[in-house]
């Protein structure tokens, strides 16, 4: 490219208007131009410009293969006609290359779900800026359980923070007497906040969800982390919201019971989506269902409106997340030849209805996936 | 002002005149105080300079003609379609070498679309860039130290001051 060198000297305010719709390697780059630059590009004020900026661009698409007997085998970013643009490096930290997963995509920031060892099955946190290549490890609870938990992660632009909540089952039984302590998935809450880098033990209504089961992933907007949850006491599922400024949880009982429950995610105007199969003299549909907010005297409650109907469709698909006007498919199957793929995504556009594929690598047997956008946020406090 | 006047003219800041239609200039928010202020008459001599040299003038000018009848009425969306084939053309135009003097017009004369459009042109020819180019089209010296440039190696490996 030729380079001209009559260029007027632009003053700071162009240049920032410049740099804001740079991708993030190329700023990350340019933090080497001049100390001046450097100091720019890694405030605070800058970032979040950059933030806003990108907030109107598609997001692209992040994916997860892993195999059952290697691990993990790639994470790329795609873009909207399912190209790779990018495979993420993992970094060089020898428990990453094991057993781990993403547990939630936040600004550009990964949650990362790590165990350090198959034999030694405790759980580690990470929290993962790919594109500008920082870690930052979360430590451990002082109770840290041995069993399964469940986690969410998310980001509140009001009070400036990162939280991740992890919900699970203390490992010492405590009341003897409760004979459905069996039924019991979970009976303890704690919450991380990157800002004071300590967790702490929540106080919530434990009766609402100690015998639930979580079915989604937690799904993020700004301010509230949410899962999807059934309880053995009800069949109506009951959608969990966490504030992230008031550390405050919200149970809303959907009160339509129809089908089976496969989802939640988020679509337009950030409402509650979540799906539904149904089963039609042998043909299976999907329905998406969209909660709003109906708010009454003594409380608020969720109504439920079809919106969509997807099908027929054979086979398992499952629902994984809305990605721009798509909702993204995943179909794994575990007996076919070696060379055809076991992991497919079907993306159908809710605008369009057309529906697309994308094979996976060969040798994937899962992937999960994720909205993502590239961002500047560092981990530091 | 009379309301018969069309187009008014304008001096570059080197010294040349250039036409520029009213519904053109109403573009910049500057230049549609001067149309308000200054008496634009044929019995007025009185000609306002923009401080604008007279090639970037002749882009500015270009632009604010195409997009001013846009501007004034509203189109239809093949119309914003074709206005935004237009505008990558118009970038594509000898632009590297006049492309910062189009910034500094288009901020200086308020006019948003413009701005957008070399603000994004800059960086979309900017993104492929190595560090010693962006330094030479910016005119900037490499101020870090030997000692400052081998800490920010070890910091973070990859980097590159060239």
């Amino acid at each position: 490219m030729e380079i001209r060198c009559d260029n007027p000297f632009l003053p700071i305010d162009i240049i920032i208007n410049i740099l804001k719709r740079l991708p993030v390697k190329s700023i990350v780059r340019f933090q080497c131009v001049l100390k001046e630059w450097k100091d720019l590009l890694e405030s605070p004020s800058f970032i979040a410009e950059h933030a806003r900026h990108s907030a109107h661009e598609r997001p692209l698409l992040l994916l997860h293969e892993y195999s059952f007997k290697r691990g993990c085998l790639s994470i790329s970013l795609l873009n909207h006609k399912m190209e790779t643009v990018e495979v993420l490096s993992i970094p060089s930290i020898d428990p990453f290359r094991c057993n781990w997963r993403i547990i939630g995509s936040c600004n550009g920031l990964l949650c990362v779900k790590v165990h350090r060892d198959q034999a030694w099955p405790r759980s580690f946190l990470w929290l993962w800026n790919p594109v500008i290549k920082k870690v930052r490890e979360i430590p451990l609870t002082t109770n840290d359980p041995m069993g399964r938990c469940e986690y969410g992660f998310g980001f509140c632009g009001i009070v400036n923070d990162y939280k991740i909540v992890k919900f699970y089952k203390q490992k010492i039984r405590k009341k003897k007497k409760d004979q459905h302590f069996h039924l019991i998935k979970y009976d303890r809450v704690e919450v991380y906040s990157l800002s004071t880098g300590s967790w702490k033990e929540l106080e919530f209504q434990l009766r609402a969800i100690e015998h639930a089961e979580i079915l989604s992933q937690a799904v993020n907007t700004d301010g509230t982390i949410s899962w999807l949850l059934l309880s053995i006491r009800n069949i109506s599922p009951i959608i969990v919201s966490f504030d992230i400024a008031t550390e405050v949880f919200r149970f809303t009982q959907i009160t339509l019971d129809y089908g089976s429950f496969l989802g939640l995610d988020l679509y337009i105007n950030k409402q509650n989506v979540h799906y539904v199969t149904e089963e039609n003299s042998g043909s299976r549909f999907i329905g998406v269902w969209v909660a709003e907010e109906v708010a009454s005297e003594s409380r608020k409650s969720l109504r439920c409106t079809q919106k969509y109907r997807i099908g027929p469709r054979s086979g398992g698909l499952r629902p994984t997340c809305i990605w721009g006007s798509e909702i993204i498919f995943r179909d794994t199957k575990f007996k076919t030849q070696m060379e055809d793929p076991r992991c497919i995504l079907y993306l159908f556009n809710l605008i369009t209805n057309a529906w697309r594929t994308f094979n996976c690598s060969a040798d994937c047997d899962w992937c999960d996936v994720f909205n993502y956008e590239e961002s500047l946020v560092s981990l530091s406090v | 002002m009379s309301s018969s006047v069309e187009a008014i003219t304008v001096l570059s800041s080197d010294g040349d005149e250039f036409k520029i239609t009213v519904s053109a200039a109403k573009l910049s928010k500057p230049l549609n105080w001067m149309l308000e202020d200054v008496c634009f008459s044929d019995d007025c001599d009185e000609v306002p300079t923009i401080e604008v040299n007279s090639k970037t003038l002749v882009k500015v000018i270009e632009y604010c003609e195409k997009h001013a009848p846009r501007a004034n009425s509203g189109a239809s969306d093949s119309d914003a379609e074709e206005l935004k084939k237009w505008d990558i053309e118009f970038m594509k135009m000898d632009v590297k070498d006049i492309l910062f003097h189009i910034l500094m017009a288009a901020n200086y004369l308020h006019m948003e679309g413009l701005y957008d459009l070399a603000c994004q042109t800059a960086a979309d020819l900017m993104k492929g860039m190595t560090v010693s180019q962006i330094r030479k089209i910016f005119h900037i010296k490499n101020d870090f130290s030997s000692e400052e440039q081998e800490q920010l190696r070890r910091q973070h490996p990859g980097c590159s001051f060239d």
